[in-house]
């Protein structure tokens, strides 16, 4: 290479470390030479580039940056750096490869640049297998592999297309088939005469924690040549129990791990060795995807240099993965938002539960859910409630309006009572099962404590009634039911309901509801808003856990079931609540929400004996139902 | 709670409870104080009670002040009989006291002018 041309190329790269590093050039000979052309990209292994400095003399330091073709070296003197960096230039040659190389002023810090440590819950047990062992499987595979080539024939090995053609990996499956579009199996299609071998089952039977029991029933065999990887994923949840446990034979490699729902947690790089048992558990299992990048070398921490990172060459490998199928496809796993199972149930108490069958427990539980996320916090939240709780919809308003004048009116569920006096002309009476909102009420008009699923009121008695907002806090569709059997109880024959619920569509005929639009007031929703990390919350209720959802304010309701977080607002005068209320009240209250799909309240008013449906109709992202007593 | 609303409660949100009415009530403090008459109002009201048990209950808290066992016929015009009714119905305020249930004798408080018509009371404390 002719001095110009090195100049030339010499100062590009610079150039460019400058802008990565933000580390330059030096005229001046200094202790740290960086070689231009070289590094972890183009595959210079650390021993390598180490071997080449220390022929000048004594080497400090040895700094590789990951994905760069240049690298850095310290060493223990000027002078030798200068020796160095003539050699280099001189025809210093490498793998038939012209290096050049130049003084910087510093070297760069990386040793966070990657991080090796396993993801948590996953455990390696290095030399699981004794040689003979790894041998006898390597010996199988290969067998295997070769007796029986024919990819229709679901007993051999297939080719998984990965990208370009070069990518492919062979497998082969026992047990079941897994799925790689799903990263499943179908528990109810094993696969007919291909359990797991018995070569396979002794060491099987050797992993930690395994007995008949559980013993693992679904293998999947991987051949990796040189180059080849698998696509990062996680298996899901609910097909397996238990552990993943997984044999590397022959070459190691490095198995890429990511943090599912963190995007900010570091990767990690996991070497497996070869003989090594690595068992996915936990996070590992659940929260972790994992993969193997398709490339030939790897990168892996330096045996020499703290924090260093080196390159491995790829040799041909083989793993061997056992699973347990899990028939009941239950997965109770301690991470929701990844799980495939407790995904398919959240937002829906009566399935999140597992007691379908006993209508008692479920009963129970709804009415525990409804006693601390409901009553509890309307309790708890009143005052605050009550001072921004004043605006009367309009269809209620109209409702009302249309009543013969000193008509005797009950109001299901009053709240703090902002009809009870709406309409001089009406005899209101209004309850409610949250004492801390009737004293609100009781400042309006006439108030009564009752539980709407049993109302302490006469059959066959009131004119009219109106429910707003009470429904839709009910667990489960029989509880919401028999709200409404109570109501037309205490109607007389002929009398009008009106009731209202919040709708699950808040945006209808692309008109954004009022509960949407304001939330320009509060915190405008940018569009760029990264993808909001889905909250759930564990309801405790004595037998066991609910989880739901955690609704994000002023947003579209994803979930039927749901909570809604009551937190301080400000008031209207711009200013907050009395100070010595701000602390009790700036706590976060969960209320549980059921929120109507389109036809829901009209199905469920339809099961209703003697209850006949007048209207419903759509207002401000709620449905509502008009109805009369037959 | 005036005598109003008692006239509309029940306890039939007992389970196995039939009818539930009338209370009888159980009166610790009770208030008077005046509201407008409203002739129309209690003329209206007047049919959509259950009578005998308003006077029971005015009775109860030695209100009767010689209220008909009966309403006649012509009620309407009846201006002394539709002032004595807008008092007991709207003026008597109950505000400590008991309800108790006819059939199994259940005990509802009253406070602070609150009927607590809750079937489960300790389910439901309300200061949390």
């Amino acid at each position: 290479m002719d001095a110009k041309k090195r100049a030339r190329k010499q100062t590009r790269v610079l150039a460019a470390i400058r802008r990565d590093l933000g580390i330059s050039g030096s005229d001046k000979p200094t202790e740290f030479v960086c070689i231009c052309n070289a590094g972890l990209m183009n595959g210079l292994s650390e021993e390598e580039f180490l071997q080449l400095f220390l022929r000048f003399g004594s080497v400090e330091n040895v700094i590789m940056p990951t994905n760069k073709s240049y690298a850095f070296a310290v060493m223990k003197s000027v002078e030798s750096a200068v020796k160095a960096v003539q050699s280099i230039n001189n025809c210093e040659t490498m793998d038939r490869r012209t290096l050049y190389a130049a003084f910087v002023d510093s070297v760069p810090d990386l040793r966070d640049q990657c991080v090796f440590d396993p993801p948590p819950g996953l455990d390696i047990i290095e030399d699981f297998l004794v040689d003979e062992e790894e041998e006898e499987l390597l010996a199988w595979v290969d067998q295997v592999s070769d007796s029986k080539n024919d990819l229709d024939d679901s007993t051999s090995f297939c080719i998984i297309t990965v990208g370009s053609s070069l990518k492919h990996r062979r497998v082969l499956h026992f047990g079941y088939e897994f799925n790689y579009a799903t990263n499943a199996v179908d528990p109810e299609k094993p696969l007919p005469d291909k359990a797991i071998p018995k070569i396979c089952l002794k060491f099987v039977k050797k992993f930690p924690g395994i007995d008949e029991a559980n013993l693992p029933d679904q293998l999947t065999v991987n051949v990796y040549e040189p180059g080849q990887g698998i696509p990062n994923h996680v298996d899901t949840h609910s097909p397996f129990s238990g552990p993943i446990f997984s044999l590397s034979l022959g070459s190691p490699v490095v198995m890429q791990f990511r943090h599912q729902n963190r995007p900010a947690v570091q990767d990690r790089s996991v070497v497996l060795n070869r003989k090594s048992l690595t068992i996915f558990r936990g996070e590992s299992r659940y929260l972790w995807s994992h993969g193997i990048v398709p490339r030939k070398l790897d990168l892996v921490k330096s045996r020499s240099n703290v924090g260093g990172v080196t390159v491995l060459e790829r040799g041909r490998r083989m793993s061997l993965t056992f699973r347990k199928v899990n028939p009941s496809g239950i997965c109770n796993c301690d991470y929701p938002a990844q799980c495939d199972y407790q995904n398919s149930r959240v937002g829906n108490v009566e399935e999140s539960l597992e007691i379908n069958e006993d209508a008692d427990a479920l009963e129970r539980v709804a009415e525990e859910l409804e006693r601390n996320h409901v009553l509890k916090v309307y309790n708890s939240i009143a005052d605050h409630f009550h001072k921004t709780r004043s605006k009367a919809w309009p269809g209620i308003v109209k409702f009302l309006d249309s009543l013969p004048p000193h008509s005797l009116i009950v109001d299901v569920g009053c709240g703090n009572g902002k009809y009870v006096s709406i309409r001089p002309d009406l005899t209101m009476i209004g309850f409610d099962v949250t004492l801390g909102l009737l004293r609100n009420a009781q400042e309006k008009g006439e108030v009564f404590q009752s539980d709407c699923l049993a109302i302490g009121a006469r059959s066959d008695s009131f004119d009219a009634a109106i429910c707003i907002a009470v429904v839709h806090h009910f667990a489960t569709e029989s509880r919401r039911r028999l709200a409404l059997k109570e109501i037309l109880r205490i109607l007389k024959p002929g009398a009008k309901g009106l009731v209202y619920v919040w709708a699950k569509e808040q945006e209808l005929k692309n008109l954004k509801s009022y509960y949407l639009k304001t939330r320009k007031k509060n915190k405008p929703i940018s569009e760029s808003v990264p993808v909001v990390e889905e909250i759930f919350a564990r309801c405790e209720v004595s037998s066991g856990t609910v989880k739901l959802p955690v609704h994000k304010n002023r947003s579209n309701f994803k979930h039927s079931d749901l909570l809604v977080p009551w937190t301080l607002k400000k008031m209207e005068d711009g200013g907050f609540d009395k100070p010595e209320e701000l602390n009790e009240s700036s706590k976060i209250h969960h209320r549980f929400y059921h929120v109507f799909s389109r036809g829901e309240l009209f199905r469920l008013a339809e099961t209703v004996e003697g209850l006949v449906i007048d209207d419903v109709y759509y207002e401000e992202g709620n449905w509502c139902l008009v109805f009369s007593k037959k | 709670m005036k005598l109003v609303t008692h006239n509309m409660l029940s306890s039939k949100c007992l389970k196995g409870v039939v009818k539930g009415f009338p209370l009888k009530i159980h009166a610790v403090e009770v208030k008077t104080h005046e509201v407008e008459f409203n002739k129309e109002q209690v003329i209206r009201l007047i049919p959509k009670l259950e009578w005998p048990a308003l006077c029971e209950a005015a009775e109860s808290l030695g209100e009767l002040s010689g209220l008909p066992p009966d309403v006649g016929p012509d009620f309407e015009g009846d201006e002394d009989f539709l002032k004595k009714a807008h008092h007991i119905l709207f003026e008597v305020d109950v505000v400590n006291g008991e309800l108790e249930c006819p059939e199994t004798g259940h005990k509802f408080p009253v406070r602070n002018g609150i009927p607590n018509m809750l079937a489960d009371q300790k389910d439901h404390s309300a200061d949390s």
